[in-house]
Order: structure tokens, then C-alpha cells, then sequence
């Protein structure tokens, strides 16, 4: 939370909207005017919002089947090892290898494994931890946790004009149109 | 005709300010607080109180922000003192060894593998609500997944404590781990006491995930609310501490930085179904597993083929009382927390705790059938002895309290009347804590009837018992304290103004509009 | 994806929400004669050659199909009432098909005759059935009470007297609301449902110990009850998807029924893929851990001599190769993946009763390895065949979907977020 710098140039746009509803209808302008570095903040996961941002599917999924690959590999193998090869031992008659055997395991295992990928999946694709970033230096983005949704471009977006964009971020309903600086 | 309007409620709240108590607020005799609809054609409310999201963001970050109720502290004093005579047994059993329990010769497996199981299955209806549930798409769910979240956590942590105390010399516990012991010795995965380990840690580790990352985006709202509260302080004394820097800290420190940004959501909501998809059959497994515990031995009465369904619907139905047990008073005790957890959510649960019994009742109709065709002696016998034997009354009390004391629920009164709910609730908590006991005690009449011992527990026992529940409040209650008891974010997905499209209306106010309609046209 | 139409007009008024009578004729009057050409065939080659292990062979194969067929329905009464239970409001659209293939529990009734009468009067299926066979078997002896054939009849009677009174009350209340709009029968539906599972719980878990598990009348296992459950709901789903994928390929419901319903219907088909693997693999395992004899048996006559083949085969095509298949969620939505997945499961479904039936009719000293011939798949695709035919016929004789059911906005607006 670095004191913002009067001087310092300008990060991105922000506009403000009431509703799900009204946020909607505003994305949906901006993905078809073409812009590509902004996003909507919104304190809820809006339904269909992908849509109307037209974003791709989210890629978490091929890491979780990743994660199982590993998971589930590495279980029977680490299995096959430790009982079937560097420590042999007859317990109860059963055979040293028998997937029977060693199901559950490797089903934890391959489970642990996804799971701690989901988690981390959605971290790495989100950039996150990132606990300092030029919107938490505008006071009114700390609405945005409570009940308020925001437009927000970014100046990096090569369709970024600050007239043009606040003129669309006006049509489309927004109010409060502000700038914000780089921290 | 209901004659009762639920935004009347919110009429008055906004001319009046915040949440009244719950005493003063009015109950219909036919919908009770309007969400016990029968009308097919009506969906009742999901969120009473006519909310917005400022009331949603404002009610729940309350409970973590405002301070404590009167009755916490003393609460939390009281489970500590209790969680501390626990830990004083289980140092007593570490100094001593495990003769200090009532463990004889048949019966090997005492109180500690009860407990131990008894745990696991009240956490599982934590992942079954968050998991299952939202899989299922219930969305009466997300009034009461974080709250079941959290206890299965601590229960988990509960639960881990019995076994790894009850080996006795508690410093080999490293040996459970998939790493060469002494002499170049390594754990033998035949055995279900290694699955035991593999199946807790993992079930203990995703449900701890599938908590925190559901709490990222509530935890980033109580970071922004704090950050407006920087300069809060508190005086201890002469010391001053800088409380406001301190919560934006901690929240923030957790939050990770998470800006509610809707590309940052599109991951957060695939992640989150699919550690739901991962959780669902986890909590299968890790209940199948610790059945497997019994029912891969061959002794009479544990092993049966149906243990993995039956130890997983009993699980659920212990956990799903649990919850109710918590929930109950919680949603008397705070202030604004009926208008989430409705009368509707009650009857919810109770309907699965009716039906999970049931499947319970049938478990044991199936073993008790199979256990006379299957033509076994020692494993009719075993029955026999567990329905009219030395523990006759450890089966009574489990038959009345899992199979009987449910169904109760089949009434709409029983079902809609809260006080009553809780009573059914600890019987049923009782009755899973008893059905574990009558299968461990079916060792005290083993093959040999030349070596039948009555087995009975020690103070000890007793007093490590009482002390994790001790263990468990005092994680609850901290959690009730700190963290955001309801799932802030998901709770305002499920308003009717959350939905961008159409047919509820793009206006906030539509909502209620049709819920008033809807009302109007009931009866 | 859903018309925007769609839920503007009556849904009695549209044209597409009935099957095309003259198709539906056609179609079931080829399966019904397909079904009676299989069951004319099984009479021929298994009951005119006077062998005894023929005719044996023959009336199990039979039962075979009798058992899928069967279990379709039950399958289907089980989400029917389920989804009554839970207030369900997307599947509206699609419970009618449930409905249909729940309705014909009596047709299955009417096929388990010959069943029993073959076996009470001839060579009897199950063997305890044959008092030469049992005379001397302590066990046997032990199980009399349950095992006689009076009870057996008893029990099978009262199984089907309470699954036609819940398919036929079910299917009313669905019906009559068609024609009244009465939004309370549908809570009527819901208070039948709570106490119809129960019903069905009961009645199908000791059906399953009836129809497959005292089969073998040596053997016993407590989870029987819930693989036969398992299997069969799986395959009503499989069922009842590709009948809704192959009314919509020919122009029906093609709006109503969109692709948001279909990622649901692979949801749960995914779902009890797992399910069944579940239930099964929890089976086997526990068995082949404890490793006692008595138990054992089961599995060991059904992994030898080729009937091992089709255990590898079940594991592969009725779990790994469908749980990878319906993984991904874009083939979850795929119609021409859902159709597959449809056939294929409820191919490898058949092939599981089959395996699970067949072998016990087999007899390692006399036969060769693996007896499997033409008379085996006719016998089993007699009373398969004939089930499929009524249900056309009973799809064409009503519209595809509920008309006024009260949540029925809940399913036209159906859609999947995540």
C-alpha cells in the first residue's frame, strides 16, 4: 500500500457498475470493441461471465490430470518398490505384487496428488500470492469485495486510449470513472 | 395462505438498523420462517431478511469482526480446561504405556480405535455438504459448507490423535511414514493399518485445501474491510496493540493477494469443482478404507462385504447430526444467522439423516441376514451375541438411537422444530459412537470362549475421550471467532439479484418482487 | 442450446414433443419380432434337443436378458423416485423417458414366467431348487427356511406386486398432470417416493439375492444387494440417454433437450461408472484379501477357464475405458460421445449379467473351456428385444415430456456454469 505518486503514470481505467447484470451487458461490449488487457472484478463468480468476456476455458483441469498421473504412478511404483523389490516379505501369503493390494494406496495418492494440483494450478494461472498490485492503492476498488462490480482496462492494452475507453466505459453504464497509477 | 411476509423483516431492519434478535422475529405456523414450501411449484428462499450484498458482507464479516459475545469466552475457557485434561492423559498413557487403558487380551482394539473412527465419520459430512452437495448443485448448501468444513478439520485432527497414541511408544510413529526404518526396513503396504495413514493424511490434507481455497475470497473481503479499520486499537493493560495492522495482516497474509478478478474467478470455479469432483470419491474412500481396517480380517462380525457403503452412510449420518449439533445453537447465538441457515436447510439435513440411517438399518438387517444364510457358526454366533450377549445394551443403545430415533424426522413438526432436531442429534452422535463400540467389542468373544474377557474402559479412556471433544470445541470455537463462519462469496451467488440474466430481473428489487408473487400465489 | 422460444408457447401446443406414430410402429414391431424370432430360436435349440445341460444353458442365457431387462426398470423406478425425492427441477424434460422405461415392470413380469415355470417343472435354474441336488448339503439344509420354492415364489410375488403399485401410482400422477395441470400430484409423487425407496431398497436387495446371488446357493456376500443396485441404475441412464439422443436425431425435443441436460445425463453416467467400480471393486477386494474359501469360489469359477477373459474385459470396458472417456468435460457434452458411451456401457452391462449368471451353469468337469454360441446370445436377446419393443411402443403413446409440471421452467432454463 505505497502512497501513490501524483506523477506516476497511469496503470489502467477503472469503472464502477451496480449489478451482475449491468457488469454483463458492459463485458459484452468490451470484448466485441476488441480490448484484451482488462477484466471484470466482481465480488461474485458471475454466471456465464466467460461468455461475455469471451474467455477460454480455464486450464486448471490439465494440471489436476497431471497431478493424477503423477499421483497414481508414483503410488504403485513407490509400492512395488518398498514391498515388492527392496524389502521382500510374505505377510499373510499374499503375493509381494498384487494391484488388489495395493489399490487404496495408490488411490489416496493419486487423489493428494490432484488435489494439491487444483490448488496450486489455480494459484500459478492467477499470479497469485501477489499481496501488492496498483488496484489495492485505489480506495474504491475496496468496494469491489463487498458489494460492487468494476470494469477495469489496462493501460498496456494496445486498444487503450484514455478518451476512447472512458467514452465506451461511460456508455456502457459505468459511473466513477477513474484513472489509477502504477504503485 | 402463509400470512407471513419475510420482507417485512427487511423493512423493518432498514429502518431500524442491524439484525434484531431472533426472538422478536415473527413465525408462521405453516412455513415457519417461509421456507417450508410444499407448494412443487415454489421455490422458497434461499436467503431470508430480503438481502443485498452490502447485508451479506455485513452480517457475516460482523461475527469475526465485532467483539466476542458474552458467552465466548467462558466457552472457550471451559473446552481449553477440558482439551487440557485430555492432553494430560494422553501425556499419563505416553509416561505409562497403554496399560493404563481398559485393553485386555480378545479385545486389543479399545476405545482409542472408537474415537478414532467416530471422528473420521463426523468429518466426513463437512466434505459430503461441500463436496456432494455442490456437485449435486444444492445450493441451500453454501449457508452451511464452510461451517462444516471447519469441523471437519478438527475432527480429522481429533481423529488422528488416537492412533497415533494408541501404538503406545508414540516416538516409532514415524515408522507409519514410506521411509526405511532401522536395518533398512521398509512399511508394508499389505496392510490396512498403512492404508489408514495414506487415506487420514490425504483426507486431512485436501479437506484443509478445499477449506482454504474456498475461504480465499472471504478472507480478501475481511482484508478490504480491515484495511479501513487500520487504525483500530486495543488496550491490554499498559501495552497497546495495534489490532487494526494485525487483522490486515493475517487476512491479508491468507488472502494471497486475491483481487476478485473474473479471470482469476474462471480458474478459482474450475479448481473448486474439480477438488469437489476429487473430494467425493475421497470421502468415499477414506471411510471404505478405515472399514477395511475391520473388514479385510477374517474375524466374526467384521467381515462383511457391505462394511465400505455401510461405514460411509454411517459417517454421513454422524457427521450430518454433528453439524446440526453445532449449528443449532450457533444459529440461535448469532445474530442475523437464521436468515442463512433457514428452517428449510434444518429440514434438509434432517431428510438425509433420516435416509442415511436408514441405510444404516439396512446395513444391519443385511449383515444380520447374511450372518445366519451364509451357514457360518462363529458368524451367526458372533450376532447373536453382539443382540443378546454381555453388551446387549451397547446394541439397544446403537439399534434405538441410529435406526429408530430418526425417524422421528418423518413428522414435519420433528423436523421443523429446531429444539428438537438437537436432542434427535445427540442421539444420534451417541448411537454412531456406540455402533463402533459394538463392533470393537465384538473381539471380547472371540473363537475360544476359554478366553472371553468383558472389556471395560479405564478413567483414562474416559477422560481422553472427553478431552477431544474438549480439543475439538476449542478449534470450533476459534474458528467461530476469526474466521468467516458462512461462505460470504458463494452465500451472495445464491441471492437472486447474482444472476445476470433475465427472468429474475436486472433490478435488485425484482427479486423480491417475484419471491412476493410467488408467496401471493402459495395456498 | 435452449431455444428462446421455448418457453414462450405451451409446451402441449408444439409439434415435436410426440414421437412420429407410424416410425415408432415400424420400430417396435421389428424389435417385438426380432424378440419373438430369439425366444422362438432358444425354444428350438435349447428345448427340442433333449439335453438336459442345452436346456440349461438356454434357460439361463434367458435369464440373462430377463435380468437386463428388468433392470432397466428398476434402474429407472430408482431416479424416478429419486428425483421426485430431491425436488429435482432440471430434469424435468427428461423424467418422462425414466417414467416409460420404469412402467414396464409388469412386461418384466409376465417374461420371468417362463423362468419359473421351467424351472419348477423341468431342469430347475437354480440348483437348489433340485432336491437330488441338495439332498446331503448341510448348507443347504441351514438355508431351507429362505431357500424353498414356496417362499421363493412368495417373495417374487410380493417384489413385483410393490414395483408395478410404485412403477404404475408413479406414472399416474405424471400422466394425469398432462392432462389436469394439478401441480399437487407431483407432490403427491414426492410423499410416494419417500417411502417407495424404502420399498425398493428392501425388494430389490433381496431380489438380487434371489434372482443372482442363490444362484449359487453356497455363496453369500452382504453388499449384493448394492451391486446389483449399482449396475443397474447405471445402465437406466445409459437407457434412457440414448433414447433421448435418438429422438432428438429425429427432430423431437430438439430444443428442449439441449446439450445442457445431456452434460448432466453424462454426469451421472460418469458418476455410476465410479459408483459401480466402487461397489464391485469393494466386493472382490474384500473377498480376495480374506481369502476364504467359501467366498472365494465365486470369483475363482468366474476367473477360470475363459470367464476370466471376460472379468479382465468388464474391468476395462465398464470402468477404465469409460472413466477416461467421459473425463473430459467437452465429451460429457458431446452428443455423438454420450450416444457411444450409451451402447458401449450397456453392452458391457449385458456382458456383466452374463458373466455373472452364465457361469454358474457351467460345469468344469464336463464342458469344453468357454461355451459360448449362438443359442446364448439369442436366449439373451429374446426378452431384451421385447422389452425395447413395448417401450417404443410406450414412448410413441404419450407426449416425450411432462407437460405442466410446476418446475418445468427450472429445466427449459437449465444450464451447466461450471
Amino acid at each position: 500500500m505505497a502512497e501513490p505518486r501524483t506523477d506516476a503514470p497511469i496503470w489502467g481505467m477503472t469503472a464502477e457498475y451496480e449489478s451482475p447484470a449491468a457488469i454483463y451487458h458492459a463485458a459484452e461490449r468490451f470484448r466485441d470493441a476488441g480490448y484484451a488487457k482488462w477484466d471484470v472484478y466482481a465480488p461474485i463468480p458471475i454466471h456465464g461471465i466467460d461468455q461475455a468476456m469471451g474467455l477460454k476455458p480455464s486450464k486448471v483441469g490439465w494440471f489436476v490430470a497431471v497431478g493424477a498421473i503423477v499421483g497414481v504412478s508414483g503410488g504403485l511404483l513407490m509400492q512395488w518398490f518398498m514391498n515388492a523389490f527392496a524389502y521382500q516379505i510374505n505377510v499373510a501369503g499374499k503375493p509381494l505384487f498384487a494391484w488388489e493390494q495395493f489399490m487404496p494406496v495408490t488411490f489416496e495418492l493419486g487423489i493428494l496428488f490432484s488435489a494439491t494440483m487444483a490448488l496450486l494450478a489455480m494459484l500459478t494461472l492467477n499470479g497469485l500470492p501477489r499481496w501488492n498490485h496498483p488496484l489495492f492503492g485505489h480506495d474504491r476498488f475496496l468496494r469491489v469485495s463487498d458489494d460492487r462490480f468494476m470494469i477495469v482496462v489496462e493501460s498496456k492494452d494496445p486498444k487503450f486510449d484514455a478518451e476512447a475507453t472512458r467514452r465506451l466505459l461511460e456508455e456502457c453504464g459505468g459511473t466513477h470513472i477513474e484513472t489509477v497509477v502504477e504503485e | 395462505m402463509s400470512s407471513f411476509n419475510p420482507d417485512e423483516r427487511t423493512a423493518q431492519r432498514m429502518a431500524g438498523g442491524q439484525d434484531r434478535p431472533d426472538a422478536e422475529r415473527p413465525r408462521d405456523p405453516e412455513t415457519i420462517d417461509g421456507t417450508i414450501i410444499d407448494d412443487p411449484s415454489v421455490r422458497p428462499p434461499l436467503v431470508l431478511g430480503d438481502r443485498d450484498f452490502h447485508s451479506v458482507t455485513e452480517t457475516i464479516c460482523g461475527w469475526a469482526e465485532n467483539p466476542a459475545p458474552k458467552w465466548w469466552m467462558p466457552a472457550f475457557l471451559i473446552s481449553s480446561a477440558v482439551s487440557g485434561i485430555g492432553t494430560l492423559m494422553i501425556l499419563y498413557l505416553i509416561i505409562t504405556g497403554v496399560g493404563v487403558w481398559g485393553l485386555n487380551s480378545p479385545v486389543m482394539w479399545g476405545w482409542a480405535i472408537v474415537n478414532f473412527v467416530w471422528w473420521v465419520g463426523i468429518g466426513h459430512a463437512g466434505t459430503l455438504i461441500s463436496a456432494i452437495l455442490c456437485i449435486f448443485k444444492q445450493k441451500w448448501r453454501t449457508s452451511i459448507n464452510r461451517f462444516a468444513e471447519a469441523m471437519t478439520i478438527f475432527a480429522v485432527i481429533c481423529a488422528g490423535t488416537f492412533p497415533g497414541i494408541h501404538v503406545g511408544r508414540v516416538w516409532f510413529a514415524w515408522m507409519l511414514f514410506p521411509i526405511p526404518n532401522y536395518n533398512y526396513i521398509w512399511p508394508q503396504f499389505r496392510s490396512p493399518l498403512l492404508w489408514d495413514v495414506f487415506a487420514v493424511g490425504t483426507y486431512f490434507t485436501v479437506s484443509l485445501l478445499f477449506w482454504y481455497m474456498g475461504m480465499i475470497p472471504d478472507l480478501a473481503t475481511l482484508r478490504d474491510r480491515a484495511l479501513k479499520r487500520l487504525h483500530m486499537k486495543a488496550a491490554v493493560g499498559p501495552i497497546e496493540i495495534a489490532l487494526g495492522k494485525i487483522r490486515a495482516f493475517g487476512y491479508g497474509f491468507f488472502a494471497l493477494g486475491w483481487r476478485f478478478s473474473s479471470r482469476g474467478w474462471l480458474n478459482y470455479e474450475k479448481a473448486y469443482i474439480l477438488l469437489a469432483g476429487l473430494a467425493t470419491p475421497l470421502v468415499l474412500s477414506v471411510h471404505s478404507v478405515v472399514s477395511f481396517d475391520f473388514a479385510v480380517s477374517i474375524l466374526p462380525g467384521w467381515h462383511t462385504t457391505i462394511f465400505p457403503p455401510y461405514f460411509v452412510a454411517g459417517a454421513i449420518f454422524s457427521g450430518f447430526a454433528m453439524v446440526l449439533t453445532l449449528l443449532i445453537p450457533a444459529r440461535e447465538l448469532y445474530p442475523g444467522m437464521k436468515d442463512f441457515v433457514t428452517a428449510r436447510t434444518l429440514e434438509n439435513m434432517c431428510k438425509i439423516i433420516t435416509l442415511t440411517g436408514l441405510i444404516v438399518g439396512f446395513a444391519y438387517a443385511m449383515e444380520f441376514f447374511i450372518a445366519w444364510y451364509g451357514g457360518n457358526v462363529f458368524e451367526s454366533e458372533a450376532f447373536i451375541i453382539r443382540a443378546i450377549g454381555p453388551y446387549w445394551w451397547a446394541y439397544a443403545i446403537m439399534f434405538s438411537c441410529n435406526v429408530l430415533s430418526p425417524q422421528v424426522f418423518w413428522f414435519k413438526w420433528a423436523r421443523t422444530t429446531p429444539w428438537f432436531i438437537f436432542i434427535v442429534t445427540i442421539f444420534v452422535n451417541i448411537g454412531m459412537w456406540f455402533e463402533r463400540f459394538v463392533i470393537v467389542t465384538t473381539l471380547s468373544s472371540d473363537f475360544l470362549p476359554g478366553s472371553w474377557r468383558y472389556y471395560a474402559p479405564t478413567y483414562v479412556d474416559v477422560l481422553t475421550f472427553v478431552g477431544s471433544l474438549g480439543i475439538f470445541m476449542t478449534l470450533f470455537l476459534l474458528f467461530m471467532r476469526f474466521l468467516p463462519m458462512l461462505a460470504i462469496s458463494e452465500v451472495k451467488n445464491v441471492l437472486p439479484q447474482a444472476d445476470p440474466h433475465g427472468h429474475h430481473g436486472s433490478e435488485s428489487g425484482d427479486g423480491a418482487g417475484e419471491k412476493n408473487g410467488k408467496e401471493g400465489a402459495h395456498g | 442450446m435452449s431455444g428462446s422460444g421455448a418457453h414462450n408457447t405451451s409446451l402441449a401446443d408444439r409439434g415435436d414433443i410426440r414421437m412420429s406414430p407410424s416410425a415408432a410402429r415400424v420400430l417396435s414391431a421389428v424389435l417385438l419380432a426380432i424378440g419373438a424370432v430369439c425366444v422362438g430360436l432358444t425354444l428350438v435349440l435349447g428345448l427340442t434337443t433333449g439335453d438336459k445341460t442345452v436346456a440349461r444353458q438356454a434357460l439361463a442365457s434367458y435369464h440373462v436378458g430377463f435380468l437386463i431387462a428388468i433392470g432397466f426398470s428398476l434402474g429407472a423406478m430408482a431416479i424416478v423416485m429419486i428425483l421426485h425425492q430431491v425436488n429435482a427441477g432440471w430434469a424435468g424434460l427428461i423424467r418422462r423417458q425414466f417414467e416409460n422405461v420404469m412402467s414396464l415392470v409388469w412386461p418384466c413380469a409376465i417374461l420371468f414366467i417362463p423362468v419359473i415355470l421351467l424351472s419348477l417343472l423341468g431342469d430347475p435354474l437354480w440348483k437348489w431348487m433340485d432336491p437330488e441336488y441338495v439332498a446331503g448339503d448341510a448348507l443347504y439344509d441351514h438355508k431351507k427356511p429362505y431357500l424353498n420354492t414356496t417362499f421363493f415364489l412368495i417373495r417374487n410375488i410380493v417384489y413385483f406386486v410393490i414395483w408395478i403399485w410404485l412403477a404404475h401410482s408413479l406414472f399416474r400422477y405424471s400422466t394425469q398432470q398432462d392432462l389436469t395441470g394439478d401441480k399437487w400430484l407431483t407432490a403427491k409423487a414426492r410423499r410416494m417416493s419417500s417411502y417407495g425407496l424404502l420399498l425398493f431398497a428392501l425388494t430389490t436387495a433381496f431380489a438380487a439375492f434371489d434372482w443372482e446371488m442363490t444362484l449359487d446357493f453356497h455363496w453369500f456376500s452382504t453388499m449384493y444387494g448394492v451391486y446389483f443396485f449399482a449396475a443397474n441404475v447405471g445402465a437406466a441412464i445409459c437407457l434412457v440417454t440414448f433414447i433421448l439422443l435418438m429422438l432428438r436425431r429425429s427432430g423431437r425435443l430438439a430444443d428442449l433437450v439441449t446439450v445442457e441436460h445431456y452434460h448432466d445425463l453424462g454426469k451421472l453416467m460418469f458418476g455410476f461408472v465410479v459408483f459401480w467400480a466402487y461397489i464391485s471393486f469393494s466386493q472382490y477386494f474384500l473377498i480376495w484379501y480374506a481369502n476364504i474359501p467359501e467366498e472365494t469360489m465365486w470369483y475363482q469359477r468366474r476367473q477360470a477357464d475363459g470367464w476370466g477373459t471376460i472379468a479382465i474385459a468388464l474391468s476395462l470396458g465398464r470402468f477404465i475405458l469409460p472413466f477416461i472417456l467421459l473425463m473430459p468435460r467437452p465429451f460429457r457434452r458431446s452428443p455423438a460421445v454420450l450416444a457411444f458411451a450409451s451402447v458401449w456401457l450397456i453392452g458391457f452391462h449385458a456382458l456383466e449379467v452374463f458373466w455373472i449368471v452364465r457361469p454358474q451353469v457351467y460345469d468344469p468337469a464336463t464342458y469344453e473351456p468357454i461355451m459360448l454360441n449362438l443359442l446364448d446370445v439369442a436366449a439373451a436377446l429374446g426378452p431384451v428385444s421385447l422389452f425395447l419393443g413395448l417401450l417404443v411402443r410406450k414412448i410413441a403413446s404419450g407426449p416425450l415430456v411432462p407437460l405442466h409440471d410446476p418446475r418445468m421452467d427450472e429445466s427449459l432454463h437449465h444450464k451447466n456454469y461450471i
